[in-house]
């Protein structure tokens, strides 16, 4: 919204038909208030008001708004509305005004991937019940999304909230992807020497994280806070979150097993500077090349929605780079190839390198034989587990990570406490401290 | 350390819409005063309309927080943003009151502070005396911007609704506002 050599930010500007207003905060300091902004339209933020949940209050001020700042960057939760009001007709239109203030989910489900309803006590222990069996693992795990139900003062109540499980088409055929993902790996006996790094849009990272969960180890990494005019629609990742929470807390019970970090693919979404979006964009917080290595990898199988387009996103060069120059290998997979059949000229070179010359043409593999015979050839490409026999290859198997100017650099976690994502944790929602129509008076000067 | 100060003041608008206009104007101008210059102007041009409309205020409040400052500059700047999302009915019917808003939240003992301090140094009697109202906006300028950490200025309603209806702000929720004397 600003430039960084501004003396003051912009945290709150509104020109509706209820409210004009401007609010302003030095530039280098924490807000003092919510980061909001709104034109010509309701009141906009991104957690659900209490409603009715929330004891009645003596005045339309009191539960109104927190605000937590999270490692420098700025988050505001509403931990109530207004719900002081003088007769049901009021209570109605303040309950309308309320609903028209959240998140809007696409694809709602009632229950979670196994049909159960009480994914609502679940929420409340996302970040717990989805921590990595493998101790080592856990200090990279990003709880930013994952904490915000329970940061938000969710309860069992939830019937009209944002806060709700989802899946869309797209999601489970994601989650089935990742399931043949699992399978191939398995047959081929994947080990702890492998990471998987799912960098598509939210709720299909988390879904193909689904799929895997009961074979790999899983890291989620969503560091992109909800907002309704986000950017990045974190909150639809927050649903497939609760929707595919029961197989996410799958274990792998052999610790040998891949590790899967699942990133907000939509996490750099084009943002310039509209005033009525809010910025919630965030970059990839992985390992850093040492604690990649100091993991045991040595391979990345980095996974991206398309085949072909094979060039990372910004903030991930120089790990990629840096992961080369340390001899892990990373190489791109399109999402869309998993349990795909081979291309022709695959199966024609790898018959040709499989069978003799002199055998007859008419007893060589057909291509619908070959995918039934060899349905990892998505996999063999790389040259790992054991590798294609012709040396075919294609523009994925052949990416390398090569250094480019970025405009963001990325960010990379060194499992120790300097960068843990906890800082969320322990910011409930607060009573506010109205009382008799007054705003917190004391202090050295008082005009009432 | 931060110290809160805010003035409140809603002004009957019948017969002078100009000062909504106005001061809707100043927000709008100055959404992008984001220097300290820029929020000098700002901050003029608010306190001169607030100070020329100041015979129409009839009811207001102010503080002066130098503990909790943060706290309740939060509880202010969420409380007056929540208004955003208000139907039109909680507002109240034909009414023509504006409530306008400034709040800052500034260094504790930075010059900033003992202007304020200073300003804000008024008999108990005079609280809500006009003379004392128009004397708080006419700080708003005068204050060191480099130590101020956080401002807001709002307008209610919007240019969409006439106003507040009196008994609006005479009634639960609005206690806390004083008749201006004077």
């Amino acid at each position: 919204m600003n430039e960084p050599t501004d003396d003051f930010l912009v945290e709150a500007f509104f020109d509706s038909r209820t409210l004009i207003a401007v609010r302003f905060s030095a530039a280098g300091l924490p807000a003092a208030a919510p980061a909001l902004t709104l034109e010509g339209a309701t009141f906009d933020t991104w957690a659900r008001g209490r409603g009715n949940d929330a004891a009645p209050s003596k005045t339309r001020w009191a539960n109104t708004l927190v605000v937590v700042a999270v490692g420098g960057i700025l988050v505001s939760i509403v931990v109530g509305v207004v719900n002081s009001v003088r007769d049901d007709r009021a209570a109605v239109a303040a309950r309308e005004a309320a609903s028209r203030i959240v998140p809007t989910v696409q694809s709602p489900s009632e229950t979670d991937v196994d049909g159960s309803t009480a994914w609502q006590a679940g929420a409340l222990t996302l970040s717990e019940d989805l921590l990595p069996i493998v101790p080592d693992l856990r200090p990279f795990g990003v709880r930013i999304l994952t904490d915000v139900p329970a940061d938000a003062g969710f309860k069992a109540r939830v019937d009209g909230s944002w806060i709700r499980p989802s899946v869309a088409p797209a999601d489970r055929q994601a989650h089935d992807r990742g399931a043949t993902l699992a399978e191939s790996l398995k047959g081929l006996g994947a080990s702890r020497d492998l990471a998987v790094i799912l960098d598509l849009p939210g709720p299909q990272s988390v879904a193909a994280a689904a799929g895997l969960a009961g074979f790999a180890d899983v890291v989620m990494t969503m560091d992109n806070v909800p907002h309704r005019r986000g950017v990045v629609k974190s909150h639809e990742t927050l649903g497939a979150l609760l929707y595919w929470r029961p197989r996410l807390m799958k274990r792998p019970t052999d610790v040998d097993r891949p590790v899967v970090f699942a990133l907000e693919g939509d996490r750099l979404a084009p943002y310039a500077n509209q005033q009525d979006v809010f910025d919630n964009r965030s970059t990839a917080r992985l390992p850093s090349v040492e604690a990649f290595t100091k993991l045991g990898v040595k391979k990345v199988l980095y996974v991206r929605p398309e085949s072909g387009k094979t060039v990372e996103q910004d903030d991930l060069v120089d790990l990629f780079v840096g992961l080369e120059k340390a001899g892990v290998d990373v190489r791109h997979l399109g999402f869309t190839t998993i349990g795909s059949p081979p291309p022709d000229s695959y199966v024609t070179a790898e018959t040709a390198a499989s069978q003799p010359a002199s055998q007859p043409s008419s007893r060589r593999a057909t291509s619908s034989s070959y995918r039934s015979g060899l349905p990892y050839w998505w996999l063999y490409r790389y040259g790992w587990f054991g590798g294609a026999r012709s040396g075919w290859t294609d523009t994925d198997a052949s990416y390398r990570a090569t250094q480019r100017g970025t405009t963001i650099g990325g960010r990379t976690l060194d499992g120790g406490a300097s960068q843990r994502a906890s800082v969320m944790s322990g910011l409930g929602p607060r009573s506010a401290t109205s009382t008799g129509g007054t705003w917190g008076r004391g202090g050295s000067g008082v005009g009432s | 350390m931060s110290t809160f100060f805010g003035v409140q003041l809603a002004f009957e608008s019948k017969g002078r819409e100009e000062l909504r206009s106005e001061l809707g104007r100043t927000v709008r101008d100055h959404r992008k005063s984001t220097n300290v210059l820029g929020q000098r102007q700002c901050w003029s041009r608010a306190a001169a309309a607030m100070a020329d409309f100041m015979p129409q205020a009839v009811l207001g409040t102010w503080d002066l927080l130098r503990d909790g400052g943060p706290a309740a500059y939060e509880e202010w700047a969420s409380g007056l943003e929540v208004m955003a999302g208000w139907p039109d009915a909680d507002f109240g019917r034909g009414g023509s009151l504006v409530l306008v808003s400034a709040i800052f939240l500034v260094e504790t003992g930075s010059s900033a502070d003992l202007t304020l301090g200073e300003t804000c140094d008024i008999a108990e009697a005079a609280f809500h005396d006009r003379a004392t109202y128009a004397r708080l906006v006419k700080v708003f300028p005068m204050l060191n911007f480099t130590q101020v950490q956080g401002s807001g200025l709002y307008i209610a309603p919007g240019e969409g609704l006439s106003g507040f209806e009196r008994s609006v702000l005479e009634g639960e929720g609005f206690e806390y506002l004083r008749p201006v004397r004077g």
